[in-house]
């Protein structure tokens, strides 16, 4: 079979035709290593290549190694570089890490690869995931495989591009603030984060720790149910996950959506543009067709969840990047000084300025005398989540918007003008990211078709907590309706 | 004008559990190569996260009862943010607002001291200054690094101090009774941070509540000794500075033992901001009502009931019930005695001989078992039985079954003889009396 006709298979496709002697693991891998060598150059989705170890890694299969559960048996698997990877350099993005070499693994990677995941190399993402278009990472700036001159967002932005382009089959990423949703919408691929605690955080380099969940990103549902029934489940090793009851998303696939209520948010498409907007409402048309009611429903505030979060991500990200001393690992200052504040001073001037921002702002949030903004907020989040919840009783799921730009040049967000005409818009981002992030909702994002200048719309849909399947029925409903799976970029055939 | 010392305690505990409080190391610490006890949870390695050991907790609520303190239903971890070498994740997880026990108190003598919280948080790692290859370095042991350590705060309650001492020996006292903890101040398994202020006493103040409007931090006090010392000296630093009509500095000072005086380590204005924010890796923990029954029901009988039915069921004096109360363990062998001596049916002996033979004669406890004890003093009393000479035969074998316990003797072990006459005993089965016995063996021994 040609390397060409393998691009829009499934994963389970793939391990069907491998059954069948028609494919081999061989071939599956190489597919990918040859869009690397050909496209990564423009591309820049990866920090770190291990395509060789892959290679060894891949003879070590059986071509019966699939026993009808193992999906992800010999599965080319991309992981963000946030995610440690025994005697694999994991940068999280940044210089602070350059030379980091962890001596265990993330337990969502260590699930992947238990189950015969192959992995070729990890992402590029922005620095310590500070960042909405991966353009804030440390080492390179990674292109948009719809078109090289746009940003593929972020801060998973890596991830996204890798599978978009061909040159991985399913991604480890991360969310936090739309880090999973949105790239996946900019490039035109299924991405979802499940529900807080049904995976283990356990070796992601933290950011902002209440708020950061892996999630798995890949070119249809089909994989992407694959990859979180992969990664869910109790981890002894992070206090925070829990046993997940139900899981085989996978199997548990349907079309149907008679009797499903779904609600959309109506002022935040009030605020978007109307090219976006007119296919958002084309794809709720499809969506009633597969059987399911949709009615527009109110918002609080649509600043307050972005506020919130403001608060809770900064106090988080300064103690998190605390650790990076230079003592232990990571960069340190040769310079000698005269004292240990010195020491730190020269040490963390590392990090990159986005970085020290952020930092640099948690003090006023938490120190003494600002005691109450961190315990105000704690009540808000609190009070809104019991107002989501409520609607989660009527509703299967909530729809919004899974990016408020469709076409974006690089550079492009550093620019002043930009930042002024975006002011507005970055409140509806919050809007539409904060939910599900805030309150651990699970989250999925989905092609439903593209602009004028043929980039990629998404559509970003939220759930009940643990009601992934509901998601993933929404989602593979809709690309079966419409056959908006497995989207290959023109630019790159 | 009188000049009152006012004290509050600060008084960590490090406890004896088989793991470090969030990861699996093992937390004894002591004398172990520097850095072999780790992991990246208590390396604070990117992406680790703490687990919290479910023992230490428990026993933190032990204590806490034992304290007379309330449980609270909900309690949770934070972060204290500060930076320094020895903390790996530039955050200690310790508790703030939400601590695990608060409002209790522990007598001594006739006093109450207030404990006002008690909480449960992770040590950290050790520096060590040394030369390497010629240069002076600052070099990291991070096997203490995790390791549980509860914190018990009072309120300023004590007075001096000798209060102070007899305050932290029954915290010792009640850690070592609950198995928690050693601790031994000497070893770093107990420490103390005293908070110190002088208050002027005229005699129209009567208002117990008015604090001065100062307090002074003493920290590296590694001995039950300093601890006494160093709070003597302070209050004594403080009396002279407002005799010559000055405020003392709110800081914190450190103990120099060399010198035997406390020096300034950190004033007011450098005093940290920790930012204390709920740990986000850590749920919050939940106590059900049952739960906490069931923690109480494991709180053995405590030194101070047992001195005072000691003294009510055997008639011992307080000071009798106290000696012998001092630790479980001496506690347990003295009614371990008891019953033998109620098994032997031997009545001419009181419990209160026994005591004395315990108290007086310092009997090793881990050597003689209470069967022998009871038979040992109640050879005293008995009549002769038994020839000399089989008596001596039977000295003279024991001698040669034990050169352990004869070295010991001669090497200047006390003990070593009772162990001795205690073999002989078992021999004799009580046919000798005890003085004759002991002389005899003495003889020997000497000889």
């Amino acid at each position: 079979m040609k390397n060409n006709d393998l691009f829009r298979k499934t994963i389970p496709e793939l391990q069907n035709l491998v059954k069948e002697r028609k494919v081999s693991y061989e071939e599956i891998l190489q597919e990918n290593i040859k869009v690397i060598s050909t496209q990564e150059e423009k591309v820049n989705a990866y920090i770190t290549l291990t395509t060789k170890k892959a290679i060894e890694e891949r003879k070590k299969l059986s071509p019966d190694g699939f026993n009808g559960h193992n999906y992800l048996y010999g599965i080319p698997l991309s992981v963000k570089d946030t995610f440690t990877t025994k005697g694999i350099t994991t940068t999280a993005g940044s210089k602070m890490l350059e030379d980091f070499i962890p001596p265990y693994n993330a337990t969502s990677y260590q699930r992947l690869i238990d189950e015969g995941a192959v992995m070729l190399g990890k992402t590029n993402m922005d620095e310590f995931a500070h960042g909405f278009t991966t353009e804030y990472s440390a080492f390179k700036i990674t292109h948009n495989p719809w078109n090289l001159n746009n940003v593929p967002g972020g801060s998973s932005g890596g991830s996204a591009a890798s599978i978009a382009a061909g040159e991985a089959r399913l991604s480890l990423a991360s969310e936090n603030f739309g880090s999973i949703i949105q790239p996946s919408s900019i490039c035109g691929i299924v991405g979802m984060k499940p529900t807080y605690g049904a995976a283990s955080r356990y070796g992601i380099i933290a950011m902002a720790s209440s708020l950061e969940c892996p999630g798995i990103m890949g070119k249809c549902v089909e994989d992407v149910a694959i990859g979180i029934d992969a990664i869910i489940g109790l981890d002894p090793l992070d206090a925070t996950t829990f046993s997940y009851s139900a899981k085989n998303f996978f199997p548990g696939l349907s079309t149907s959506l008679k009797g499903k209520k779904i609600a959309v948010i109506r002022p935040i498409m009030e605020n978007l543009d109307k090219e976006m907007v007119k296919t958002i409402e084309n794809a709720l048309k499809t969506l009633v067709k597969a059987g399911a009611e949709v009615n527009d429903i109110n918002w609080y505030d649509l600043g307050l969840d972005s506020k919130i979060y403001d608060v809770l991500y900064r106090s988080e990200v300064a103690s998190n990047l605390a650790r990076y001393d230079g003592i232990r690992y990571g960069y340190r200052s040769l310079a000698k000084e005269e004292s240990l504040n010195d020491y730190y001073l020269s040490t963390r001037d590392k990090f990159g300025p986005h970085v020290k921002r952020q930092i640099i702002t948690d003090p006023i949030l938490l120190s003494s005398d600002g005691d109450d903004v961190y315990r105000t907020v704690l009540k808000l989040r609190r009070r809104n989540q019991q107002y989501i919840d409520l609607l989660f009783k009527k509703y299967s799921a909530i729809i919004s918007a899974a990016s408020t730009f469709t076409d974006l040049k690089i550079g492009e967000v550093a620019k002043p003008e930009w930042r002024e005409k975006n002011r507005r818009l970055g409140k509806i981002n919050g809007a539409m990211m904060c939910p599900s992030v805030l309150y651990g909702y699970p989250a999925i994002s989905f092609p439903i078709g593209f602009s004028k200048s043929n980039m990629p719309i998404g559509v970003n849909v939220f759930g009940f907590r643990c009601q992934e399947q509901e998601l993933l029925n929404l989602a593979y409903s809709f690309q079966e309706e419409s056959d908006l799976k497995c989207l290959r970029p023109e630019l790159l055939s | 004008m009188t000049y009152q010392p006012i004290i509050g305690l600060e008084v960590h505990v490090e406890l004896k559990t088989k793991s470090k409080l969030f990861c699996g190391c093992p937390a004894e610490h002591f004398g172990t190569k520097p850095n072999t006890q780790t992991c990246p949870v208590c390396l604070g390695l990117p992406g680790a996260l703490p687990v919290p050991n479910k023992k230490a907790v428990d026993w933190t609520i032990l204590l806490g009862l034992a304290l007379n303190c309330s449980i609270h239903k909900v309690s949770r971890f934070d972060r204290k943010n500060y930076f320094y070498p020895d903390l790996p994740k530039g955050y200690q997880i310790s508790q703030y607002d939400e601590p695990l026990a608060s409002k209790g108190f522990v007598k001594i003598d006739t006093k109450k001291i207030r404990i006002r919280r008690v909480h449960l948080e992770e040590d950290a790692g050790k520096l060590l200054h040394e030369e390497v290859n010629g240069v002076k370095s600052t070099l990291v042991d991070f096997n203490r690094s995790g390791v549980a350590l509860v914190e018990i705060v009072t309120e300023p309650d004590v007075r001096s101090s000798e209060e102070a001492r007899t305050f932290l020996k029954k915290m010792r006292q009640i850690a070592r009774y609950l198995g928690i903890s050693d601790g031994d101040m000497e070893k770093g398994t107990m420490r103390l941070e005293p908070n110190i202020s002088v208050k002027l006493e005229t005699r129209n103040t009567k208002h117990e509540d008015d604090l001065p409007p100062y307090k002074v931090e003493i920290k590296n006090i590694n001995s039950f000794n300093f601890a006494k010392k160093a709070i003597d000296f302070e209050i004594a630093r403080q009396v002279s500075l407002l005799e010559k009509g000055e405020t003392p500095l709110q800081e914190t000072r450190g103990w120099d033992e060399k010198k035997g005086v406390t020096v300034s380590q950190r004033g007011k204005g450098e005093a940290h901001d920790y930012r204390y924010f709920p740990e986000p890796d850590i749920p919050p923990m939940e106590f059900s009502k049952s739960q906490i029954e069931n923690l109480r029901s494991q709180i053995p009988e405590l030194a101070e009931e047992k001195i005072a039915r000691f003294i009510r069921e055997y008639n011992l004096s307080q000071y009798d019930a106290e000696i012998l109360c001092d630790s479980r363990e001496r506690a347990e062998y003295y009614e371990s005695t008891i019953r033998e001596l109620k098994n032997l049916r031997i009545k001419e002996l009181t419990e209160k001989t026994v005591a004395n033979w315990i108290i007086n004669k310092k009997v090793d406890t881990s050597k003689v078992a209470p069967e022998d004890l009871v038979k040992m003093i109640a050879a005293t009393t008995q009549t002769t039985s038994m020839p000399d000479e089989e008596l001596e035969k039977i000295i003279k074998e024991v001698i040669s079954k034990n050169p352990k316990a004869v070295a010991d003797y001669q090497g200047g072990k006390e003990q070593a003889l009772m162990f001795l006459i205690g073999q002989v005993m078992r021999e004799t089965k009580g046919k000798r009396g005890f003085d004759k016995m002991k002389t005899v063996i003495e003889q020997r021994l000497n000889a």
